[in-house]
């Protein structure tokens, strides 16, 4: 369990984020969203240790994220960020993937056959096993994506967090991440935590939705109740239209 | 290929190259004689070209990591071992040496070595100290702040070469070229022991460099512990490169390019990465400066020179052909 309390944080004197507190459940799939500038990817940041609070406290299982030793906050939650930056190193698939195993290997850093099995098995996880030998550099974007989060699975943490991950991809690959990720969380049972503008995909995924604007937490509700309480109109300022759709919910602006 | 094969492709070349280095040169050596104590042949092969040979490695090797480090920590694939203003402020302690007139010889280990290294130690601290105001470390502002540091002092140089006397002025000139021409026997043990410690502290860092060429936040999520990482081969990387500075002058190319050649050549992971750039930059060095001996036999280049001039086209070429970078 992640809970949140009371959490703050500014850059320059300016409030990006104002007393937040939540708590999300192992298992849980929750989509943070929000206008541009809510303080979306701060707070992910915060969650994962990279930024840390003003004031208030970050707690997994109860215990701070500070007060883990690195490699242990590692291997409870993992990161996933929006795009990486290529220009120096450029590893093979499965080279990648392996730094995932970064808190689990020993001084240096040999991969046993047992590390390269569970390497194998989460590049197999998420479809990219053939691709293994091949170069990050010469991949699509969505292969790309997939290679970032078998990396994260890596790490085997049962937390996954995710920062706007099918933002740039065509809908027939945003799709298929989007899946890979539904399978995640109700087949292995990860905690899926992502920043997401997709709703219609939030709403597939039957996920809690973490609504933010302007720095604070403004709800924090099932897929259900954002649907029939009309959360969406109140969070972007804009009027949608709410369709039943072969049994899914729907929703467009209007 | 494979990347084993390539490695050892990699290094059967590089010792090919180490190996014949020490037999070219200016002058021809009767190599009958080489083993008679006493003898030009024997002071020419051991004393000169051996020593020499053993310097070139050592600052090719050094120059070569320290590139590979800085480009990892940042990010940043033109960043050098020369970036963070170690080298300038290295070359300006050697100036203020020059021109405070107290040398013997220019080249005297204890003067210029200790001035320069002084220098270089000083433009450390002073970038570092810079960057960490704001009580976290930010690589851009390290980035920002040596690039700052380093105009400033070639600057300062630039003003004492303005005001110095010909000949003073002329042996600045000479140190800012960056030459291996002068290493002492004293330089190379220095630079042999802290070229040991240094690889084994970057190769100790081998995973972490890995991650962090990728990028900080995902290495804060993987459990890379940066703010140490990064304090320890900062300073590492930049006590080498004084030493190095302090007995050859600053010397370019190496530092940037070889570890792209690598990479694109043989492998990105730092593993296999940081041996092989370590061993090309050496026997780079080696090839340049025995090209600096003969091409204008009998006079000698300074080996910066013929490194950026072999380096710079060659480096285009496979920018062009590789696009991996």
């Amino acid at each position: 369990m992640i809970s949140v309390d009371n959490i703050s944080y500014s850059v320059k004197n300016k409030k990006i984020l104002d007393d937040i507190s939540f708590t999300i459940n192992h298992g849980e799939m929750v989509s943070i969203i929000g206008p541009n500038g809510a303080g979306k990817s701060t707070l992910v940041k915060l969650m994962v240790g990279i930024l840390k609070q003003d004031t208030g406290n970050i707690s997994i299982y109860g215990k701070d994220i500070h007060q883990y030793k690195k490699k242990d906050r590692a291997k409870l939650i993992s990161y996933v960020p929006q795009e990486y930056n290529f220009a120096v190193a450029d590893l093979t698939v499965e080279e990648f993937t392996a730094t995932g195993r970064y808190p689990y290997l020993d001084y240096f850093g040999t991969i046993t056959k047992n590390q390269m099995e569970k390497i194998h098995y989460y590049l197999d996880l998420t479809n990219i096993y053939h691709l293994k030998d091949r170069y990050i550099s010469s991949l699509s974007g969505g292969e790309k994506q997939r290679v970032s989060i078998a990396s994260a699975l890596a790490q085997e943490a049962e937390f996954i967090v995710l920062d706007e991950v099918s933002s740039n991809l065509d809908p027939k690959t945003k799709h298929d991440i989007n899946n890979l990720l539904i399978n995640l969380n109700q087949e292995k049972y990860y905690s899926i935590i992502t920043v997401s503008h997709d709703l219609n995909y939030c709403i597939e995924a039957q996920s809690k939705f973490l609504c933010m604007k302007n720095g604070r937490l403004f709800s924090y509700k099932t897929h259900k109740e954002m649907f029939e309480e009309k959360i969406f109109d109140s969070l972007f300022n804009m009027e949608f239209s709410y369709i039943n759709l072969e049994n899914k919910g729907v929703i467009i602006p209007k | 290929m494979k990347t084993n094969i390539k490695l050892l492709i990699l290094i059967i070349i590089c010792f090919l190259i180490i190996i014949i280095s020490p037999f070219i040169g200016a002058n021809n050596i009767n190599y009958a004689n080489i083993f008679t104590k006493g003898s030009v042949d024997n002071f020419i092969f051991f004393s000169s070209r051996l020593q020499r040979l053993l310097a070139d490695i050592l600052t090719g090797g050094i120059l070569a990591l320290s590139g590979l480090v800085f480009q990892s920590i940042f990010k940043n694939p033109i960043a050098t071992p020369y970036t963070l203003g170690v080298a300038s402020g290295a070359s300006l302690g050697a100036a203020l040496f020059v021109i405070s007139g107290s040398y013997s010889s220019m080249f005297s280990f204890f003067g210029s070595t200790f001035f320069a290294m002084a220098g270089g130690i000083f433009s450390i601290l002073l970038v570092y100290g810079i960057s960490s105001i704001k009580g976290r470390l930010h690589t851009n502002t390290l980035l920002l702040a040596g690039v700052a540091i380093n105009f400033f002092s070639s600057a300062l140089i630039m003003f004492i070469q303005y005001f110095a006397n010909p000949e003073k002025s002329y042996k600045i000139t000479r140190y800012m070229i960056g030459s291996t021409a002068n290493i002492t026997l004293e330089n190379i043990i220095l630079m042999l022991i802290v070229a040991f410690i240094f690889f084994i502290v970057v190769y100790s860092f081998h995973k972490e460099l890995d991650i962090l060429a990728i990028g900080a936040p995902v290495a804060h999520s993987r459990g890379v512990n940066i703010t140490f990482t990064i304090t320890i081969l900062y300073f590492t990387v930049s006590l080498a490169i004084a030493v190095v500075t302090a007995a050859a002058g600053p010397i370019g190319f190496v530092g940037m390019m070889i570890p792209h050649i690598i990479r694109i050549l043989i492998s990105s992971l730092n593993k296999i990465l940081i041996p092989a750039t370590f061993l090309a930059g050496g026997a780079f060095l080696s090839i340049c400066d025995s090209a600096a001996r003969v091409i204008t036999a009998p006079a000698e280049l300074p080996v910066a020179i013929i490194t950026s001039l072999l380096g710079a086209p060659f480096f285009i070429y496979l920018i062009v052909k590789g696009n991996k970078i």
